[in-house]
């Protein structure tokens, strides 16, 4: 008879409780954390000596204190107090220039800050759950009724990374890698992760959410004709800036401006404004929000920035010449292009069924980040992905942009849909026109989401056409992107 | 091929050589789950716990100033961060819905009641249990991880398990085979 006194039955036992043995996975963590790797750059780009100032103060009081000099000690830490105390009584907030001076041109952020008075709401970010709670949770709330949408921080310079990776936590979201984050991704490439672009109109505006009344849809699902906007507007920036301006005036002593004067500011910094009609870019988050109040992601900031009319036309083109086929013209355009893709493959068209295009691949394919693998390692040099055969990709790009094309020539009443046939019109011409068998191309793939925000989309970024004038032109296309993910891998930005 | 200690791929890494990091991230990776799974008893969660903690102790890196004390600063940074997530799972995870955090138990229940009984021990038992069993470190890397002589490691090892078996043997599986 054994029991668990024995010690090797106990210790075989605890050997094989825990399951498999770990395996660390380096590059998928520095995937999902690039602002730490970013940190990380940028702490030893610091001059040598800063470290040594900070540790100053202390290692000199420590030194009095060791060698009995403590009245000395006590003296300095005194006077450091009192100077310091008369540095924060007399000096001007932090980032007064910000508001005061750079706001009208800068991209309005409504939504960046982190704490508020409680006379205020904060509003819920769906985005903030952490990846367990995430993992854990049920999805695919729908509302019945009145659509509601939320505007939670604004499409920034970089797409959400959550957008690119499957399991990206949310703090990373809006950091691509470690190198690009100050350039602006190209409109057609945020547009990509759009569920629909709307014109609307401000009509109630409270600390909570802003509701709109629909004047158009530009393109994709309609949000209903008045939705709200849950909305986190920047309380602090606003009282601070109110501190500063009572500076400016003469004003002296601290000044707490109240919540209404707070507010009314808000309404000021963000050009919230009755009657004002807008752009929203917004996302449909049904299938992923686990709060069903939070159905759509969106921004207006972009519309601010320009006469609605002329950002309309913009945003209009762009549909119209394709969403995802904008050849990437400059270097800096390619190597964003070719960090959001999961690969890029150079592929000859064979044929268009009903509702996909089949490609065959030419050569190899080219990874801009290393692969995920279980078991030994796979090679992620560039070009040395194994061969695919073949590819089959929706004609959902085309489809957008026939539809995109038809809304343009009509007017539509809010809620009403473009007709069916003259889309399919649309898009046999623009299919008819550009894609032919035997045509070759190098296409951009993008990640593709597993939790089915974009499970309706094609996983295609972008798609250069070979040059009919330069036959030459991918295979220097090509080349150039092997160049860029070398570089790449050579400074550890993955 | 030689290793490099600890404190040179500290020093390495706060020059803004990722790749020390990244050797630190997967020396350390393993015994930095263990601690988090000591106080979380998930192993997703464990994980999470541990990825953070090194996104942590990345940003924070120029902050350390003992480099050769790397291994402690990150223990100290994962326990938190374990204990914030264990608070969350608290706040947020329903009495009812608890049994689905806890992993899984395997077909063979046995190593389900030895889950279950590692958990019961003490923080300090439970953390020496998890780094040698569930991160598979030798009584001597414990030694060196924790400071103490292995002969101290292999003491609490021994008065862990004793403890296991009473509880094993509480739970009614005393005796059960043969």
């Amino acid at each position: 008879m054994k029991d668990y006194l024995d010690d090797d039955r106990l210790e075989k036992a605890l050997n094989s409780a825990f399951g498999p043995p770990l395996e660390p996975d380096f590059d998928g963590w520095r995937q999902r954390h690039p602002e730490a790797i970013a940190a990380l750059k940028a702490h030893a780009d610091l001059p040598a000596g800063v470290p040594v100032l900070r540790r100053l103060p202390s290692a000199v009081g420590g030194w009095l204190v060791n060698h009995r000099r403590v009245s000395i000690a006590s003296a300095c830490a005194v006077g450091t107090l009192l100077i310091l105390a008369a540095w924060i009584h007399h000096s001007d907030p932090p980032g007064k220039l910000q508001w005061g001076v750079t706001q009208p041109d800068k991209e309005v952020a409504m939504n960046s800050q982190t704490s508020r008075p409680e006379s205020l709401p904060r509003a819920e970010h769906p985005q903030r759950e952490s990846t367990a709670t995430k993992r854990k949770s049920s999805v695919g709330h729908e509302r019945p009724g009145a659509t509601e949408a939320v505007v939670p921080p604004p499409l920034d310079p970089a797409p959400p990374q959550a957008a690119l990776s499957s399991n990206a936590p949310s703090k990373s979201d809006h950091v691509v890698g470690a190198a690009s984050t100050a350039r602006r991704i190209p409109l057609s490439v945020r547009l990509v992760y759009l569920s629909s672009v709307v014109r609307a109109k401000m009509v109630d505006i409270t600390p909570k959410h802003v509701e709109f009344s629909l004047t158009k849809v530009l393109y994709g699902t309609d949000p209903g004709e008045i939705f709200r906007v849950p909305c986190v507007p920047d309380v602090d920036g606003a009282r601070q800036a109110l501190r500063t301006a009572l500076r400016f005036d003469g004003t002296t002593g601290p000044y707490n401006p109240s919540d209404a004067e707070v507010w009314e500011h808000v309404l000021t910094m963000n050009r919230f404004a009755k009657g004002r009609e807008v752009i929203l870019l917004l996302q449909d988050r049904r299938e992923t929000a686990i709060n069903p109040e939070y159905q759509w992601w969106g921004t207006w900031e972009d519309s601010l920035r320009s006469p609605i009319d002329r950002y309309q036309k913009k945003i209009l083109d762009v549909f119209e010449s394709g969403l995802h086929l904008t050849p990437p013209d400059n270097p800096d355009d390619l190597a964003i292009y070719i960090q959001l893709s999961e690969k890029i493959v150079r592929a000859r068209l064979v044929k268009i069924a009903d509702d996909s295009i089949q490609w065959e691949l030419v050569g190899k394919v080219h990874y801009p980040w290393p692969r995920r693998s279980v078991g030994p390692r796979q090679p992620a040099e560039a070009g040395d992905g194994p061969p695919v055969e073949s590819l089959d990709f929706s004609l959902e790009p085309w489809r957008i942009r026939a539809e995109a094309i038809v809304r343009r020539g009509l007017t539509l009443q809010p809620g009403q849909s473009p007709p069916e046939d003259a889309v399919r019109r649309q898009l046999s011409l623009l299919v008819g026109q550009e894609l032919k068998p035997g045509k070759e191309a190098v296409l951009f793939l993008r990640h593709q989401r597993k939790d089915g925000l974009h499970k309706t989309r094609h996983p295609m970024l972008g798609i250069v056409y070979a040059d009919p004038v330069n036959p030459r032109s991918l295979d220097q296309l090509e080349s150039s992107v092997v160049e860029i993910i070398e570089k790449r891998r050579h400074e550890g930005v993955r | 091929m030689i290793e490099q200690p600890d404190h040179r791929l500290v020093e390495a890494a706060r020059s803004g050589d990722t790749e020390s990091f990244g050797e630190l991230y997967r020396r350390h990776y393993p015994t930095i789950v263990g601690v988090a799974y000591a106080v979380l008893a998930d192993r997703h969660l464990a994980e999470d716990a541990a990825q953070e903690a090194f996104a942590i102790a990345c940003r924070d890196l120029g902050r350390l100033r003992r480099t050769d004390k790397f291994t402690n600063w990150l223990w100290g940074i994962c326990r938190n961060v374990a204990r914030d997530l264990a608070r969350a799972k608290r706040r947020h995870v329903r009495a009812d819905s608890l049994p689905e955090l806890i992993d899984k138990p395997s077909k063979d229940g046995l190593s389900a009641a030895v889950r279950e009984s590692v958990q019961r021990l003490p923080l300090a038992a439970r953390e020496i249990v998890m780094l040698r069993y569930f991160s598979n470190l030798s009584h001597a890397q414990i030694a060196e991880t924790l400071g103490i002589t292995r002969q101290a490691v292999h003491g609490r090892l021994v008065r862990a398990r004793r403890r296991l078996a009473e509880d094993l043997r509480r739970s009614g599986l005393h005796g059960r085979e043969s």
